[in-house]
């Protein structure tokens, strides 16, 4: 059978675990423009990006570097690359997958951040560089001024040297490899790694002649106890940091009762929700846009697209993944298009994981209003997507499960129904 | 823990999904170890099959150093990892864990370019309570294929489903004028039809997924 149909084509590009392409992005917010001139305000802005997971903060930080791009500016990305000509460095460091976000603390983010900006840009021979890389290398003993450091042992005796194993490590990789070590140094003189952390800023800046700006991604998958460790207890350092920023953060955390204090430690709270989808509307049509941007016009009706949008409850990831099954059904049925039979196997294959996510207490939860709800539950429920945040014409927020979640509720009951009789 | 009661593929779905080139991430879950070890054989011949990708198992242990260190440029191919939900609780949730951070470095890894090789981390249904909470984020972006030992069929809990079925299989009886048993003795005898390639591969499936389950 062949492998390069349409179909094949259409699943590529609805890759949930891929930034769209910009040939596929369809602009629903304008956040990228709205980031862009709230960064373009003060040398000092920092800006909060909220939202669950899949509503697409990623793409619209992806579309940011785009912009600045397409201008001749800057952009970076998660190899970091740099115009010429531009106003910004934007630096977007792979945060969630070199670091424990668990125990994160702002030292770290910057310290590691500023390193791997150093690193993609080949500037390690920076004096600021330097300094910080050796800082935070354990503390050892060298001996000094000794003669026998520089004695050779004379052939035919030759002399040993360690060959093999691993290359010595980057201070990115040590990060990696030994965060509980570097944490350690770190606490040990934090004043000092912040201020090294400044002058590698200051100094790439210069050296490039980009203000630079933080695109600290990833940050919305810590947990509960590290985000409000992060943000509330140690949020002072957000207003130090040395660069303009914009920071994800867990939704939760907008539940707390002390959001505000976060709140005032950034220059201004973007919120990205789920998009209302409501057949005619701009939302439902930013949808369709978006499946037709991947070439869903030769291979789905405009019926049965507009059926995988409700499916999909205005979540952009959750809306490809049900599309993208739907024509991995297809391929295997020997289909030359999605019928409705494979988009109904579409939602049943994107449904999957939250039979095993969801526990019998989060159900009980799910079945509740929102106001019985704990806020520990509701913030694992939007976690899981479980529960989705969607935002009312007047900018009201609205908690409502996720459709795929309901659907998985109604086969328990039915279930439950059938062993009981 | 009980068997799922939501199975979302079978072999031959599972074997398209580490073909085709979409989520590079895949998590099978399997009823137990011997589940696992027929859909990794199964794997092994129906990829190269399909598509003309190389089947490598990998050991859990091996992983990331095994995608990452791939020269660029070779064949595709489909990596199996069929001891990923082997081990005691607290390796089995480190193991994960560290999974889970390393999602994106692992699909940039197999992706390569345009190049997409595949990654399947299998799973038992008793381990994925405890894979789910170690790995959010990494079931978040895979495509989680629930393993049907046989072809799906729906049942009492599938009952939208089935409605739109039986309204499909209606829709094609009402065109070329006889039933799915007509049709199924048909192509069993090799007669000859006149329905359409693509009916006949929709209406195939359709009965397939609307026959009788076992036990039921």
């Amino acid at each position: 059978m062949s492998l390069t149909t349409a179909l094949t084509q259409f699943v590529s590009r609805c890759d949930p675990s891929a930034v769209a392409p910009p040939t596929a992005y369809v602009e629903f917010r304008r956040l990228a423009s709205i980031l862009t001139a709230q960064l373009d305000a003060s040398p000092s802005s920092h800006v909060l990006l909220l939202g669950q997971i899949g509503v697409g903060k990623s793409t619209e930080l992806h579309r940011l570097c785009d912009e600045h791009e397409g201008k001749g500016q800057v952009f970076a990305d998660a190899v970091l690359r740099m115009a010429q000509n531009q106003s910004y460095g934007l630096v977007k460091p792979p945060l969630d997958t070199c670091l424990d976000l668990n125990r994160v603390g702002w030292h770290d983010l910057l310290a590691f951040s500023l390193l791997w900006t150093a690193e993609a840009l080949n500037l390690r021979d920076l004096e600021s560089v330097k300094r910080l890389e050796e800082a935070l290398r354990p503390p050892r003993e060298v001996l000094v001024g000794s003669p026998f450091t520089t004695l050779e042992i004379p052939a035919p005796f030759g002399r040993k040297v360690l060959v093999g194993g691993p290359p010595a490590p980057t201070t990115t990789q040590r990060f990696r490899n030994e965060q509980d070590a570097i944490r350690k140094l770190i606490e040990t003189g934090r004043a000092q790694i912040w201020d090294l952390s400044c002058a590698v800023a200051h100094e790439v800046e210069r050296r490039t002649s980009k203000p630079l700006v933080l695109l600290l991604d990833g940050l919305e998958k810590m947990p509960d106890a590290a985000a409000r460790r992060l943000f509330v207890e140690e949020g002072l350092w957000i207003k130090q940091l040395p660069t303009r920023a914009v920071v994800t953060g867990p939704l939760s955390m907008s539940f707390a009762p002390d959001f505000e204090d976060v709140e005032a430690l950034f220059v201004s709270v973007q919120r990205l929700r789920a998009v209302p989808v409501v057949p005619g509307q701009a939302g439902f049509r930013f949808f369709l846009d978006m499946a037709k941007s991947r070439g869903a016009e030769s291979i789905i009706s405009e019926e049965l697209l507009g059926q995988a949008v409700e499916w999909g409850g205005g979540l952009p990831r959750q809306f490809l993944q049900i599309l993208s099954g739907a024509a991995m059904q297809a391929i295997a049925d020997g289909l030359p298009r999605i019928e409705e039979e494979c988009l109904w196997r579409g939602r049943l294959r994107a449904m999957d994981r939250w039979q095993y996510q969801l526990g019998p207490a989060d159900y009980q939860e799910l079945e509740k209003s929102d106001q019985e709800r704990d806020a520990q539950a509701r913030a694992r429920l939007l976690r899981l997507a479980a529960l989705i945040e969607y935002e009312k014409p007047d900018g009201s927020l609205r908690l409502g499960v996720n459709p795929l979640v309901h659907e998985l509720m109604q086969r328990r009951d039915r279930e439950a129904q059938r062993v009981a009789t | 823990m009980s068997l799922p009661s939501l199975r979302s593929g079978w072999l031959d779905e599972l074997a398209y999904a580490a073909v085709v080139p979409g989520a590079p991430l895949i998590v099978s879950v399997c009823d137990d170890l011997s589940a696992i070890e027929t859909a990794a054989r199964w794997l092994t011949s129906a990829i190269p099959s399909l598509a003309g990708c190389r089947v490598i198992e990998v050991p859990a242990v091996e992983l990331p150093m095994r995608i990452e260190t791939e020269p660029e440029g070779a064949a595709p191919h489909a990596y199996l990892v069929t001891d990923a939900a082997l081990g005691v609780e607290v390796d089995l949730r480190a193991r994960w864990t560290a999974w889970d951070g390393l999602r994106d470095r692992f699909v940039a890894a197999l992706r390569h370019g345009e190049l997409r090789n595949h990654l399947v981390l299998f799973a038992t249904a008793g381990r994925m309570a405890e894979i789910a909470e170690a790995a959010p984020h990494l079931l978040a972006v895979a495509q989680v294929i629930t393993l049907s030992g046989e072809p799906i069929a729906l049942g009492q809990e599938d009952a939208d489903m089935v409605r739109v079925f039986r309204r499909v299989e209606a829709q094609l009886q009402a065109k070329y004028g006889m039933d799915t048993a007509t049709l199924i003795g048909k192509v069993m005898q090799r007669e000859p039809t006149n329905v359409l390639p693509a009916d006949l591969a929709r209406w195939e499936a359709v009965a397939q997924a609307l026959r009788e389950r076992e036990g039921e």
